[in-house]
């Protein structure tokens, strides 16, 4: 439980361990690693977005000196049925080893349909080009109203809906079906004074991390395999190489590099089966690295979606009913981020009365992977835009409209349970506080609120800490370091132990030198790992109470743990004098051996994340290319362990939200081609569109985790989308319901406005 | 006597019932309990299902405690990103 304390390190900006060797270029990323003898590995994509494949020719490619291994879908076993424990998604283990490798039918322009490994690039290139496949094109579904429609072409023709009330007798491309409700809708709509209601569309994304997909593997003789590679969950990859190879999860190592982002796209595997598969037929290591077309078309985006929302209220503000259809693309296997979206929707007001309609939906996209909260951003802005269209019908500030309906602790969340303690009312208080949302607009500028929710995760975590000889630390975790982790891990290890932050070093250890550690997602890490940090140093300071208690020659309950040394409680012979760390580890020896402290969890009660961000824009007219002047981040960090950390993962989430707001989406053509497959055409912001982004920490301690931590990472992205388009409402008097919110789009708008 | 809550998507397995009483000291016991009173459901719940026990939620839960006056509500797993 959260403990009432004064910290002495955790609190403090330190700096990352690994933060010098990042920015001097010294850090190992997936790329950078590589073996003697090694291969080049290289993957044919699928030129249609859907097509069945009628034969495929190798022979010709095979014949290429240089080229060692080719693959194709029948190299692969036969992956059964299963569904994958981890991910909203609802993902499957058969559509994860047909996504690596397209058996039969190619479902995405990009799909993998062989791979090759030779001796070089440019030999790799040409055998590539020599590989012959015919196939039969069909028609591509790229958007959901096509692939919801009557009579669509499907995807998958042994697909039914799961979720239905009656069991479907027709195949479809709704993959599933989910409703949450409350309460009575239609006497909740009656009882309202006021109804608004909108349709809300955001495109198909990325989460644009600057590294590829990248790994090199290698099997021996024996069978035994390592794979290294940069990923958010090296475990992860591990069982999900095993599974679509089928091989044994004891065969396989994991080494994860450093990381150059993820933000949930990390979370499967494209190319590490590809790669195992190419060294066992090649007996070589095997390197493959995805070019950043390839990272476009073939990695997991996240999903566009089709939201419908309704609200009621009474004139006061009081919400009487809120209702949502939202519709999810899967890409072409199913497993969006539906059902989270659905859950987050209404999650931060009080509804006595609510209908959820949420469908997961098949299109010849790549299938969707996590991106940061998943599914929480889409279905949020439709929500937090039409709440600002309704302060507006009741001329009510935005955030007092949210401060009316916001739930507390104690309160019933939308999606079922009864919240802990949280802190959005203090998030709203402090944005309705800040200096920011007072500062007098100018002509063409508009001001946007928005609210953020995510539940973030705990799940499984291990850690051990290790004391050296001379009282230094090493903590041993299994958490690639995204967002500093390292330094958070230190820090805490080194508040519980009393040691300098800097006497703290931590090793992100790989699948056989680490205990089994979910991935680095969810907002997790910091609440999970780092709370099997703290019982490792708790276990360690048990260990050394004992130690210096037999030396003494005393009992153990006549000792107590005060600033990293054991010291003698009062009434103990007055020549005890207190046993640092440092000291008990030099004589461990001969104590009963090496200290080692050890812990594994599965964690409960990850607190949710609260944010509210408010934006100011101005719109040009005459491009309606929007500007971000001013933006303010306010979010329940519960504790910030490291507050700089904190407030990078706000500014990221803010940047990368607004990115998704103003100008981030897939273009394809009408065959499902994507064109826009590179940064120059795929327009994220960079630095010099931004203004720096302000930040709010607010600490309601979450009382599950011993300081008080709750998950950071995520909810950030989930409230600039809304405030954004809600601020370029203001701006130019007319609501944009479909992001991004371009230039084009904008001044279409504007124009349309003017007659 | 804990209070479970079942959301629609496992009504198919409770005749529509939403909500009820179960005395049980562990997620274990409380499925084992819902298991005898309809049939089936466990299938449903036992690594399918995350569980919020008195607003903790657990993403893969089995030998948690549940209190005489718990809450449990079921919940789709939620990892993120």
């Amino acid at each position: 439980m959260s403990e009432a304390r004064e910290f002495k390190v955790v609190g403090t900006r330190v700096i990352r361990p690994d933060g010098v060797d990042k920015v001097t270029g010294r850090a190992n990323f997936g790329a950078d690693f590589a073996l003697p003898g090694m291969l080049c590995g290289k993957v044919l994509r699928s030129p249609y977005a859907h097509a069945r494949i009628k034969s495929i020719d190798t022979k010709q490619a095979a014949a290429i000196e240089g080229v060692y291994a080719i693959l194709t879908g029948a190299d692969f076993p036969k992956v059964g049925h299963e569904e994958i424990t981890g991910g909203e998604g609802g993902g499957d283990f058969a559509d994860l080893a047909t996504n690596v490798m397209a058996r039969g039918k190619v479902v995405y322009h990009g799909h993998a349909v062989a791979a090759v490994a030779a001796t070089s690039a440019a030999i790799a290139d040409a055998a590539l080009a020599a590989i012959k496949v015919d196939y039969e094109v069909l028609k591509p579904v790229m958007d959901l109203d096509a692939a919801m429609a009557d009579g669509a072409t499907l995807i998958n023709e042994r697909m039914f809906t799961e979720g239905l009330p009656e069991k479907p007798t027709r195949p479809s491309n709704v993959a599933a079906f989910m409703q949450f409700k409350r309460g009575d809708i239609t006497k909740g709509f009656a009882e309202a004074d006021v109804v608004v209601e909108g349709t809300y569309c955001t495109p198909t994304v990325h989460q644009g991390y600057i590294e590829p997909h990248a790994c090199v593997a290698s099997i021996n003789q024996g069978g035994q395999a390592t794979i290294w590679c940069c990923t958010q969950g090296h475990f992860d990859v591990r069982s999900m190489t095993a599974k679509v190879l089928g091989m044994d999860v004891a065969d396989i190592r994991v080494i994860p590099s450093e990381i150059g982002g993820g933000f949930g796209g990390k979370t499967t595997v494209y190319l590490e089966p590809l790669a195992m598969l190419l060294s066992k037929k090649s007996g070589r290591p095997v390197k493959m690295t995805m070019t950043r077309d390839e990272v476009f078309r073939a990695s997991g985006p996240g999903s566009a979606t089709k939201s419908v929302i309704k609200i009621g209220a009474k004139k006061d503000g009081t919400i009487t009913a809120m209702s949502a259809w939202l519709a999810y693309e899967a890409g072409a296997y199913k497993g969006s981020p539906m059902a989270p979206g659905a859950m987050c929707v209404f999650a931060p007001y009080n509804v006595p009365n609510f209908l959820i309609d949420g469908f997961d939906v098949l299109v010849n996209k790549a299938k969707v992977a996590a991106y940061r909260a998943p599914g929480a951003p889409q279905s949020m802005y439709a929500c937090e835009s039409l709440l600002d269209d309704l302060a507006r019908k009741l001329e009510m500030d935005p955030i007092d409209l949210r401060l009316k309906n916001a739930v507390s602790e104690g309160c019933q969340a939308s999606y079922g349970p009864k919240f802990n303690a949280i802190g959005f009312k203090e998030c709203l208080e402090a944005a309705k506080a800040h200096p920011n949302y007072k500062v007098k607009l100018g002509p063409n500028e508009g001001r946007g609120v928005a609210a953020g929710f995510w539940f973030n995760a705990g799940m499984q975590s291990s850690a051990e800490v290790h004391i050296n000889e001379n009282g230094t630390v090493t903590v041993i975790e299994g958490n690639p370091d995204i967002g500093g982790s390292r330094a958070s891990m230190a820090l805490m290890a080194a508040e519980e132990l009393g040691v300098p932050y800097d006497k703290v070093r931590v090793l992100v250890a790989d699948t056989e030198s680490a205990g089994y550690t979910n991935t680095t997602g969810g907002s997790r890490v910091t609440f999970a790992t780092g709370m099997a940090v703290i019982q490792a140093a708790r276990d360690i300071i048990a260990q050394c109470k004992q130690r210096a208690a037999a030396t003494w020659g005393i009992e153990v309950d006549m000792v107590d743990w005060q600033d990293g040394q054991v010291i003698p409680k009062p009434g103990v012979n007055a020549d005890v004098k207190p046993l640092t760390l440092a000291a008990i580890a030099a004589n461990a020896g001969r104590t009963g051996g090496p200290l080692l402290g050890r812990a594994s969890l599965n964690a409960r009660g990850a607190g949710p994340g609260f944010a509210v961000n408010i934006a100011d824009v101005r719109v040009d007219p005459e491009t309606g290319k929007v500007d971000v002047l001013r933006f303010t981040a306010i979010q329940d960090a519960g504790k910030a362990i490291h507050p700089s950390y904190v407030e990078g993962q706000m500014q990221g989430g803010a940047v990368q939200g607004l990115g998704w707001a103003l100008n981030e989406e897939y273009v394809y053509d009408a065959n499902g081609v994507l064109q826009n497959a590179g940064f120059l055409d795929y327009r994220m912001p960079v630095a010099s569109d931004m203004p720096m982004i302000d930040t709010q920490i607010i600490e309601v301690a979450n009382p599950t985790h011993p300081y008080g931590v709750r998950g950071v990472g995520e909810v950030p992205i989930v409230a600039p989308l809304a405030a954004a388009a809600n601020a370029v409402r203001a701006a130019i008097g007319v609501r944009i319901h479909d992001l991004p919110l371009s230039p084009p789009r904008v001044l279409a708008a504007i124009e349309a406005a003017n007659g | 006597m804990a209070k479970v809550f079942f959301p629609d998507h496992l009504t198919q397995y409770t005749a529509g019932v939403r909500e009820l009483e179960v005395h049980a000291e562990s997620f274990r016991d409380l499925v084992a309990q819902l298991e005898v009173r309809y049939p089936g459901i466990s299938q449903a719940l036992l690594g399918k299902v995350a569980v919020a026990i008195d607003g903790d939620i657990i993403h893969d839960p089995f030998l948690d405690p549940v209190r005489a006056d718990s809450e449990v509500y079921f919940l789709h797993r939620i990892d993120g990103g």
